[in-house]
């Protein structure tokens, strides 16, 4: 196995390089840059010949004069030495520093989000499977397709309404008006725990529902093997055959899916964050492709692709570990 | 919910992790936000300073107000009456450089636009004069006004400013209006409070540049004492001046020292949420002579959408809103009004039109170039809009159907022939007149018609393209224009070309109709939509001529309709008296009546929408927003609101 | 519901029946002699059968093609041109067939409305003339002219008042008064075309390439396997966005459809052609495959005669279940702005109104275009999973 893991690690590098490659490639797509923007913008302002002298300079400043091929080594060497990403136009900070603090808030939701589906989807998927034919089965399959059938930003936007007329309650951002310029204090954290679960839960029907098909689908194959019925039939009890074999051959699709959810659980929750006006990853993605801030949308792209390729990695590496079935060559 | 992911392991570090991380970068806070509950109301309202400046005064962490205040404080005239000091300002911004913030807090220039901008006003200049032949301007600083970290403010910063403009090495270069005969101006500063322009030719403009916006105070009036310490000459751990430059953005460094009522103390790591504290210098008093601004602080949340803002405002989180609302949402605002406990006031848009046709002067084709000069073309489309439907559909009838005019309030409209150009004006060619805008059309060489039914220009088929930034109504505008040209047979196909591309269009005047809005208070400062002075509006060809002296752009013809604007626009920077100035104005309005329409207006005068708590006081009104040139609503002295005592002495505050 | 059902609950003649077609279909020559009328049955046939033993499947089909009938009629079947604008009429709540007018029962008909501006001039209130019910006719001639199914200009309507004064708009009308009901059917078919052609290209994308890959192998398939690696690890919707975004600004809505079925299409190939590889590696060895070979097949020949028919079953079911997530793309880029662009309409074009607070408190109506995206997306999801029961029975 410690061969297998060697060499998708050796995968792992040249595809990085590949994926930032294209992902430089993609945002520079659009015609423009921020900068041609910013031009729009301060001729709108009065805009004269020292305006335009900024742009030259801030254009020397983020190395927009450079041929692309140059821009992109420009960027990747700054990345393999020093860490450095780049500088986000429209933040005038520098890049790694404003994916850092957004990034809290976006573990937040997610990880929340990310807990709830597996809580949700594995049991129900289970019981469904158990129950097959079965009202208890109809029941959750009928809810989960309707939960896959929901576009998301409608169900963000149901709520925020029904939030604020039928309950006198605002689910916009993490806090409350009132505890946004607070220090943290122990109702501040109650506020935000109250706020989280409407975001997360949106974030996760989707997600809930499209699992738990897999998992009903992935106990149904398994409870029809031979062995677990040979299980049966030898008279082990119906909790056992079920949790200590059908469970754990059934999760195997399962844990392959974790990983690949990964940057979802980053850039899943966009449109509800737009919504919402959470401050989350996936919104500042959004809004760095609107306003071509390119530094921040390539870092944004590259991130997410990487923490795909890490997932998948994670989760061969867990399923190998999880079936030692599995044959490596 | 909460309960059951709390109790896995997993939930558990992780909330750990994010608490530990959020926590960090809480903000800083001042418990000294109730320190108005220290004192009584009618103390309150007879200290010559903010409750919590005293304390800090008493602690001996700040020099008294006596020496705070310059010697001649700028006295800011108040709405209603004299305020109670404290609280707290909750609003919203949109975008990350926090515009709205900036002009609120960022319009403290020279020169002043007056309130009611009928004129200007002495600002940090405590006055300015001209040399007889109006080619030097002085400007007298007001002596002893302070930074928010309490350095003198001198002739120094624009000394700095200018160093900048001429170090190559730096960004700034001298502004267009540095220049007087194509000779650059000399910037002197004789003494700590005396800065001398000195021009090639007489500029009377002067003063009116630096009225202008946020913006020009912004960069001519620079911390000198606190950018010196990023200046790759005097420090040698910077090699160019991209540091200085980030520590000059006034939204996102907090230690940046400002001169306007609140500065930055709190920026959150997302640019989320921003706090603006009163600046303990600020030079501005109220008729009493007690310091300004009587509200603590303001709280800025940045939404992602107008739509979080809208929320937020009915569920009563708003204390003031004066930008940033959408006018569609007037029913909706005013239906929980009472709910929220908030006004929801009508101030000026300022729009002459929203939206504008703008017909490039310069279009590229030849033969449509030709067409686009012909005032009977451009006169049949506009008799061909159908304005009143166009104010039903999108304004709900609450615009004015008219030609598109800048803002009827701008001050070169005051005297009786003024009012009587802009009747004129505003009513040109704006009747719904299908007969009329045919027999122009046929006139301008459009007769014959395609096998569509469509008009043929030289017997090839015609097509006007119309592109539209991606801006409110803008798209629904433009399809109810085609729809009206359609019904004189002209065929439109309109581009949504996105903002970037269409701005670069425009600059190198590769378009042939666009639609903008008109809105504009001051034609000497901001000429384009009159003078073809500007890489803009409908005359950028003319305009790059202009400005680049001659070297790029198109020439216009000795003596037609654009030569004689120029020359109209270079004499009135010359004119010493400034009513004969408005009188050149209205002199080059007239030509637009004789020889335009040169951009076609729809509707205009729409409202804008402003939200305040029931709360606030001396709220200032009849403000007009969409010049921001003239920077409402920090021209009309937000720094004179304050809120009532219920909400300062009530229970929950 | 969603898998065959239960033997518990099958006729026992259905079971039966089952037993034999399987064992046809395993066995063809075998079972002469045992149930005749089912021998012939080919395994579409099969399918078919079990599919159509699926209720929640068979509706979900029975909707979709429903749907899919409405975009093709929806010129006939709207009351009005999609952007035919009523003056008089904006923001119309909608309106109810009524059949008591008098006390009296009547054929369907429904009251003209007129607009009143508040007294604040803020909203419109509309007030219904209850003295003059118009009937509601069929076959009606609109004002407007449209193609019937994209040939035949006409002015027939399927149902209207037929009076010019006193429109009928069953769903209400949007901010230019335009009736939402045509809206919905004519954005009906930009919506669902753009989910069976962007699938389509994606089955095509993905067959093609995943079966030549798995074929060829060697350094195709390292080329293939590499090239569907980097293409899978971006996360689809952000290299949605990203892409939609890049698309130039100044395109005619036409291009940009296509622009978007294209982007939707290529984010989804790799993942497919994967599966169809995998599919084809377990094939390419199978007997009848070196049959052919060895008699001398060509390439060709082996992979459209016999490879890409062995993958039909598993297309078809992927196929299926991938439309309801191109069509949700669709809405969620449309939505923010990044997709189909007006004046064209799609369901998508159509709820980018409704993230209005102002349009959910005062215009609920403008939220309806969220019904049919629902509808279509669990009925793809009731028949898709209705169709891998029926296919996968035979593993």
């Amino acid at each position: 196995m410690g061969s297998y893991i060697l060499r998708r690690l050796m995968i792992f590098v040249p595809m990085l390089f590949a994926v930032s490659l294209v992902s430089f490639v993609i945002i520079q797509l659009p015609p423009g840059s921020y900068l041609d923007q910013k031009i729009v913008e301060l001729q709108a302002q009065g805009g004269d010949a020292s305006s335009l002298g900024q742009i030259e300079a801030l254009k020397r400043r983020y190395g927009l004069d450079a041929p692309i091929w140059k821009q992109y080594l420009m960027w990747i060497g700054g990345i393999l030495t020093e860490g450095d990403f780049g500088e986000s136009f429209a933040y005038d900070k520098p890049v790694n520093q404003l994916v850092w603090s957004f990034l809290g808030f976006t573990l937040l939701v997610s990880g929340t989000s990310f807990v709830l589906v597996y809580l949700l989807a594995i049991p129900l998927g289970c019981i469904a499977a158990v129950k097959k034919g079965k009202p208890t089965d109809h029941v959750i399959s009928g809810v989960s397709f309707i939960g896959m059938s929901v576009p998301e930003f409608m169900l963000a936007l149901l709520l925020l309404v029904l939030g604020l007329f039928a309950l006198d309650y605002l689910f916009v951002g993490l806090f409350s008006p009132e505890f946004y310029f607070q220090p943290w204090s122990w109702a501040k954290v109650v506020d935000l725990l109250k706020h989280l679960p409407v975001p997360a839960a949106v974030v996760a029907v989707n997600g809930t529902a499209g699992l738990m098909r897999i998992m009903r689908g992935s106990m149904l194959d398994v409870l029809a093997e031979p062995y677990i019925l040979t299980a049966r039939a030898k008279g082990l009890s119906r909790r056992q055959v079920f949790g200590k074999h059908a469970l754990r051959m059934a999760i195997n699709p399962i844990i392959s899916i974790m990983g690949m959810s990964l940057p979802g659980l980053l850039s899943g929750s966009a449109i509800i964050a737009i919504v919402l006006n959470l401050p989350t990853a996936g919104y500042l993605l959004f809004e760095s492709l609107k306003t071509q801030d390119m530094y921040l949308a390539g870092t944004l792209m590259l991130m997410l692709a990487a923490l795909l390729l890490v997932g998948n990695l994670i989760s061969d590496i867990a399923l190998a570990i999880v079936d030692p079935r599995i044959r490596y060559d | 919910m909460v309960h059951r992911f709390a109790s896995s392991r997993v939930g558990c570090r992780a909330w750990g992790v994010l608490l530990v991380y959020v926590l960090c970068v809480a903000p800083a806070h001042a418990d000294a936000l109730d320190a108005h509950r220290s004192v009584s109301v009618d103390e309150n309202l007879a200290m010559r300073e903010a409750p919590m400046l005293a304390e800090r005064v008493a602690r001996g962490d700040l020099p008294p107000v006596e020496e705070r205040l310059p010697e001649n404080p700028l006295v800011i005239p108040v709405v209603e009456q004299a305020g109670l000091y404290g609280g707290t300002w909750r609003k919203f911004d949109t975008a990350t450089d926090l515009p709205t913030m900036k002009l609120i807090s960022g319009y403290y220039p020279l020169v002043r636009w007056k309130p009611d901008v009928s004129g200007v006003m002495p600002g940090l200049a405590e006055r300015w004069e001209f040399s007889d032949d109006g080619r030097t301007i002085t400007f007298y600083l007001r002596r002893g006004v302070k930074w928010s970290d309490g350095h003198p403010f001198t002739s120094e910063s624009v000394a700095f400013w200018w160093e900048m403009c001429l170090d190559d090495r730096h960004p700034d270069n001298p502004p267009e209006w540095c220049y007087s005969n194509g000779e650059r101006v000399k910037v002197t500063t004789p003494d700590d409070y005396t800065v001398v322009f000195e021009y090639d030719g007489p500029f009377y403009f002067l003063p009116l540049v630096m009225a202008t916006g946020f913006w020009t105070p912004e960069r001519v009036l620079a911390p000198a004492h606190y950018l010196r310490e990023f200046h790759p000459d005097l420090n040698s751990a910077y090699e160019d001046f991209t540091e200085m430059e980030r520590k000059r953005n006034p939204t996102a460094n907090v230690d940046l020292p400002t001169l306007g009522p609140w500065d930055m103390t709190f920026l959150s790591p997302t640019a989320d949420r921003a706090v603006f504290e009163r600046n303990p210098y600020y030079y501005g008093v109220d008729p009493e002579g007690r310091q300004l601004p009587y509200i603590d602080q303001i709280e800025c949340i940045r939404v992602q959408s107008s739509e979080s803002g809208v929320l937020y405002a009915i569920s009563g989180s708003l204390d003031a809103q004066f930008r940033s609302i959408n006018f569609e949402d007037y029913a909706l605002l005013k239906r929980f009004a009472k709910k929220g406990g908030y006004k929801v006031h009508t101030w000026e848009d300022g729009s002459g039109a929203w939206h504008t046709v703008y017909i490039n002067w310069s279009t590229p084709a030849p033969e449509k170039r030709a067409l686009f000069r012909d005032p009977n073309f451009r006169r049949g489309l506009s008799f061909a809009i159908n304005r009143e439907r166009i104010n039903q559909i999108i304004w709900q009838g609450t615009a004015e159907p008219r030609q598109a005019t800048i803002t009827d309030e701008a001050w070169h409209f005051q005297s009786p022939r003024g009012q009587d150009v802009l009747n004129r004006w505003k009513n040109a060619w704006a009747d719904y007149d299908l007969d009329r805008a045919n027999a122009l059309l046929d006139a301008a060489g459009l007769s014959k018609r395609d096998g569509e039914g469509y008009r043929m220009l030289n017997g090839q088929p015609f097509e006007i393209s119309l592109d539209i930034y991606d801006i409110p109504h803008a798209a629904d505008q433009a399809e109810l224009i085609k729809d009206d040209w359609k019904q004189v047979d002209v065929r439109v196909r309109i581009r949504q070309s996105g903002d970037v591309d269409l701005g670069a269009r425009v600059n190198r005047a590769r378009f042939e109709m666009y639609l903008r809005i008109t809105s504009e208070l001051d034609l000497f400062t901001y000429p384009s939509h009159v003078f073809p002075t500007q890489i803009q509006t409908w005359h950028p060809a003319i305009g790059r001529w202009y400005t680049t002296g001659g070297e790029e752009g198109e020439a216009p013809e000795p003596g037609d309709v654009m030569d004689q604007l120029l020359q109209i626009y270079e004499k009135t920077k010359r004119e010493p008296d400034l009513d004969k100035r408005h009188g050149l104005v209205l002199d080059a309005i007239e030509l637009h009546l004789e020889h335009g329409p040169f951009m076609i207006g729809t509707t205009g005068r729409q409202k804008h929408l402003v939200v305040t708590t029931n709360a606030m006081r001396n709220v200032p009104t009849g403000g007009i927003m969409a010049p921001w040139a003239t920077a409402a609503p920090g021209s009309l002295f937000t720094e004179q609101m304050f809120y009532d005592a219920s909400r300062l002495y009530g229970g929950d505050e | 519901m969603t898998d065959p059902p239960p033997e518990k609950t099958t006729p026992v003649g259905d079971a039966a029946e089952e037993r034999a077609m399987l064992l046809a279909a395993a066995t063809p020559a075998a079972s002469t002699d045992s149930v005749d009328e089912v021998k012939y049955l080919t395994q579409r046939q099969l399918w078919w059968r079990r599919l159509r033993r699926s209720k929640l499947g068979m509706a979900g089909g029975t909707i979709v093609v429903l749907l899919y009938l409405s975009a093709i009629f929806a010129g006939f079947l709207s009351p009005y041109s999609p952007n035919e604008q009523f003056i008089s009429h904006i923001h119309a709540p909608p309106q109810l067939p009524k059949l008591l007018h008098d006390g009296g029962l009547q054929r369907p008909f429904v009251y003209p409305t007129a607009a009143q501006l508040t007294e604040d001039g803020l909203e419109r209130v509309y007030s219904m003339d209850t003295d003059a019910p118009r009937p509601i006719r069929f076959f009606v001639r609109g004002e407007e002219s449209y193609k019937f199914i994209g040939l035949v200009p006409t002015t027939l309507r399927l149902f209207g008042t037929g009076e010019a004064d006193a429109p009928w708009f069953p769903l209400g009308t949007d901010r230019m008064g335009r009736c939402q009901l045509s809206r919905i059917l004519h954005g009906g078919r930009i919506s669902l075309t753009i989910g069976l052609i962007g699938v389509a290209i994606t089955t095509i994308l993905g067959t093609v390439i995943g079966v030549a890959s798995g074929y060829f192998g060697g350094l195709t398939d390292t080329v293939v396997q590499r090239l569907i690696e980097l293409l899978m690890s971006f996360p689809a919707i952000p290299l949605w966005m990203a892409l939609a975004a890049a698309l130039p600004p100044d395109w005619s809505s036409l291009k940009v459809y296509f622009g978007i079925v294209t982007i939707l299409s290529v984010v989804g190939w790799g993942g497919l052609a994967r599966q169809v590889r995998g599919l084809v590696l377990a094939t390419r060895e199978a007997d009848y495959i070196k049959a052919a070979k060895s008699a001398g097949a060509t390439h060709r020949h082996v992979i459209f005669k016999h490879l890409v028919p062995s993958t039909y079953g598993y297309l078809i079911v992927i196929a299926t279940l991938a439309i309801p997530a191109t069509i949700l793309g669709e809405t969620a880029l449309s939505f923010l702005g990044l997709g189909i662009r007006p004046p064209m309409t799609s369901w998508g074009v159509l709820l980018e109104e409704a993230q209005h607070v102002r349009v959910i408190v005062q215009f609920p109506w403008l939220l309806l275009p969220a019904l049919p995206v629902l509808l279509t997306v669990v009925a793809f999801n009731f028949l898709g999973d209705a169709l891998r029961d029926a296919i996968n029975q035979e593993r």
